[in-house]
């Protein structure tokens, strides 16, 4: 009887979720039928996972297609598929199973006083069961799981567009269904081609001037996200101006793997972290990839848009130009051309309806002349870029005076470097505050409070910190060499140089320099200065009444703001001066 | 973000096809229009976005700012418009001016809170950012204006607030040729 009402459940569900009013509704499986893995509802594959492991209580395979389940357990005739009713079943075990771990978690933080500690498969799991199989959980399982993941940011989110998690670990023994046979969620939902006659003209022109790399699903999902940026008014603007002058095959359009890249869930939305892309200016033909992780997160397509943009539209539409220019180097050691993509790519975003949460993007709108700088005291690659104005600048010799401008960003660094030590013994002292509220019984009992105060300081202290201490010295390695940091480190007296402070002070390096003076008065720059001019009135417009805050999910009402926290800090120094320490 | 084939970039940066060997001077038409002076041991660089100029000095996290706005090809026609754009607002908010008295004249000093993105650009997910806290002064010249700012970009959470000698003095040096 379970089973049959675990299926009768699924079945309400897929008819709730509207697919039941749908003249194109995919098949489904029936009670009293063989579950078939390909029909609806699909397995997650942390279901999957679930069923094929010994937890399942069971011995379940796949058959070879991966269509069925079939049931080896030693008191079964080996062999006999699973039926829908059986399936449902285990399901609901699997579900059941989330609430259960969701609440010894949150039992256990109670208990210490710690956050609850879950990996991004576990919640991504729960939140999934959350979404999809809350028919079969108690208000009591639902409630632990609403406290232990995500959806105190507020509502429910919509159901997923798929229930395939690409990334699901794989139960021992298993035989899992392989990617490339699943079908292309993505990929055949999206139509490639605009519905606009204009648009789709555009479009038609630029998917036959690039040539689309990978699987046939990837090129489709490629395809699709270019279909979207020539829906745009400033993606056709700039498709227009890349069709002008390129010739068929200079550019190549693919996915690539991006180290450091995973699929998390947010606010119960799949996205991934990590790189969006990179364009290869200096390959030819150029080439633009994309991370391969836009295939497996929510509204990928219209994400990977927007980067797409960037770095078609943006990066390898200027460095065509610039080739033909002759100023393909100065191109790309100059401070307007990642400002110029970045813009380019967020204009696209917000025209195509992606929220303005961007941070870079609100940067530049409310700081287009400090934005370059910013960048140059971020990242190694942007140290080494110039404004127009550096590279014409001359010392009284005559020489270039690009050696000593980043000689002052080497030594700014360094600066900043040092300053890393005091910025994290101040946010030591902030933890041992929390720690000491913490501890305190009006927090013990409900640790959640200081959840959002918790990780600011941990991602500081463990992300945001150490991670800044190697760009600064990656800064300083990439303008002075690895001899410049072991010589500030040393304390030398006469410092030694390497990296691009030497090359720039070679005859050789000097020579470049005297071209990127003459490049800086081209007219492709100062087109490319009066197109950021327009791009940054076109965001301010877009921007119009909108603010970053606004769109960013909302921190859970439970959580404490930080400001509520500093004041409970600054009152507790009020009685203790030498608060936190000796706490 | 671009990829880095760095030495590969710089070994491509050769004199333009039909470009002038001659160096060009370099220009700075923010220090041609006003009077002004920077704290001692700041490093002082100038630029440009666009049409517009600027000069700024900085030391560690504060900044000290001055921009040329409303000349020909400006982002920004008139104070009005500066003042009703992003780069004048707090959240989303206008900021709100005081009247300072500097010496014998008057500023009107904007305040406002913007967030510096401290992750890589094009990242994807949630990033990080620092606060900024900020104080800016319009200041008329002609059909032109000067934006004058002060800020500082909080890496730890503010323990103290903003040191305004550094910006009054600042102020009290300017002076529209």
């Amino acid at each position: 009887m379970k089973r049959l009402l675990a299926a009768l459940f699924i079945i309400v569900l897929a008819s709730a979720a509207g697919r039941a009013a749908d003249p194109k509704k995919p098949p489904e499986n029936e009670p009293g039928k063989a579950f078939n893995t390909r029909l609806e509802p699909k397995l997650s594959s942390a279901e999957l996972a679930y069923i094929l492991s010994e937890d399942s209580g069971g011995v379940y395979r796949l058959s070879e297609d991966g269509g069925s389940i079939a049931n080896f357990s030693p008191e079964s005739d080996y062999g006999p598929v699973l039926k829908f009713e059986d399936v449902a079943t285990l399901i609901q075990a699997h579900a059941e199973k989330a609430a259960k771990m969701a609440k010894e978690r949150l039992a256990e933080a109670k208990r210490t006083g710690r956050p609850p500690a879950f990996s991004d498969f576990e919640k991504r799991m729960a939140q999934d069961v959350r979404r999809t199989r809350h028919m079969f959980l108690s208000p009591e399982e639902m409630a632990a799981l609403d406290e232990a993941f995500g959806y105190r940011y507020g509502k429910v989110p919509a159901a997923a567009p798929s229930l395939d998690f690409d990334v699901a670990p794989a139960a021992p023994g298993a035989v899992l269904p392989p990617v490339a046979a699943r079908p292309p969620p993505q990929a055949a939902r999206a139509a490639a081609a605009p519905a606009d006659p204009a648009a789709r003209a555009l479009y038609e022109k630029l998917a036959a001037n690039v040539t689309f790399a990978g699987t046939p699903r990837e090129q489709a999902t490629l395809r699709a996200m270019l279909g979207k940026v020539v829906e745009t008014e400033s993606g056709r603007r700039f498709a227009a101006d890349f069709l002008k002058d390129s010739k068929a095959g200079e550019t190549v359009l693919e996915f690539e793997d991006i180290p450091n890249s995973k699929v998390i869930d947010w606010n119960g939305k799949k996205i991934f972290t990590g790189s969006g892309g990179h364009a290869h200016t200096s390959d030819t033909p150029i080439r633009v990839h994309l991370n391969r992780n836009f295939l497996a997160i929510d509204d990928g397509t219209r994400d990977g848009a927007s980067t797409l943009a960037h770095e078609f539209l943006g990066h390898s539409r200027q460095a065509l130009k610039a080739r033909r220019a002759g100023v393909a180097g100065a191109m790309r050691v100059w401070d307007q051309d990642e400002p110029n993509a970045g813009a380019v790519g967020w204009t696209a975003g917000l025209e195509m309806g992606l929220p303005a949460t961007e941070g870079w993007m609100w940067s530049w709108v409310g700081d287009p002349a400090g934005y370059p700088q910013a960048l140059k005291t971020n990242q190694a690659y942007y140290a080494g870029t110039f404004s127009r104005d550096e590279m014409r600048r001359t010392k009284p010799d005559g020489t270039s005076a690009v050696p000593d401008i980043l000689e002052k960003r080497l030594q700014n660094a360094w600066s900043e470097l040092k300053r890393q030590d005091d910025n994290e013994r101040s946010w030591k002292g902030w933890d041992k505050a929390y720690r000491y509220f913490a501890a305190q019984p009006e927090f013990a009992t409900e640790p959640e409070r200081l959840e959002g105060v918790h990780r600011r300081i941990d991602g500081q202290l463990t992300g945001q910190i150490p991670s800044r201490r190697g760009n600064l010295e990656g800064i300083i390695t990439y303008l002075g060499g690895q001899e410049a940091l072991d010589s500030l480190r040393r304390g030398d007296a006469m410092p030694r140089r390497g990296g691009l402070i030497a090359h720039y002070s070679s005859p050789d390096g000097q020579k470049a320099l005297t071209g990127a003076a003459a490049a800086a008065d081209s007219e492709l720059f100062k087109t490319i200065e009066a197109e950021n001019t327009w791009l940054h009135g076109r965001l301010t417009k877009l921007t119009a009444g909108r603010s970053q805050s606004a769109e960013a999910p909302r921190p859970p009402d439970a959580w404490l703001s930080w400001e509520q926290f500093a004041k409970m800090v600054q009152a507790k120094k009020a009685e203790n001066p030498k608060f936190p320490e000796g706490q | 973000m671009r990829s880095a084939p760095f030495l590969l970039g710089l070994a491509l940066l050769a004199a333009p096809a039909g470009a002038s060997e001659k160096t060009m001077p370099s220009s700075d038409p923010v220090s041609a229009a006003a009077r002004f002076k920077g704290p001692a041991g700041w490093q002082r660089d100038a630029g440009s976005f666009g049409a517009d100029a600027f000069v700024t000095f900085s030391s560690g996290t504060l900044r000290l700012r001055v921009q040329l706005l409303g000349g020909k090809g400006s982002r920004y026609a008139t104070a009005k418009e500066f003042l009703a754009s992003p780069e004048a607002k707090s959240g989303g908010k206008a900021a709100v001016g005081k009247t300072t008295t500097v010496g014998r004249r008057k500023f009107k000093v904007y305040e406002r809170t913007s967030e510096a993105p401290t992750g890589a650009p094009g990242a994807m997910g949630p990033g990080s950012s620092d606060t900024v806290d900020e104080r800016f002064a319009v200041v008329p010249a002609g059909k032109t204006f000067f934006v004058l700012s002060y800020s500082r970009r909080n890496e730890v959470p503010a323990e103290a607030p903003l040191d305004l000698g550094v910006w009054t003095k600042f102020l009290a040096s300017f002076q529209p040729r």
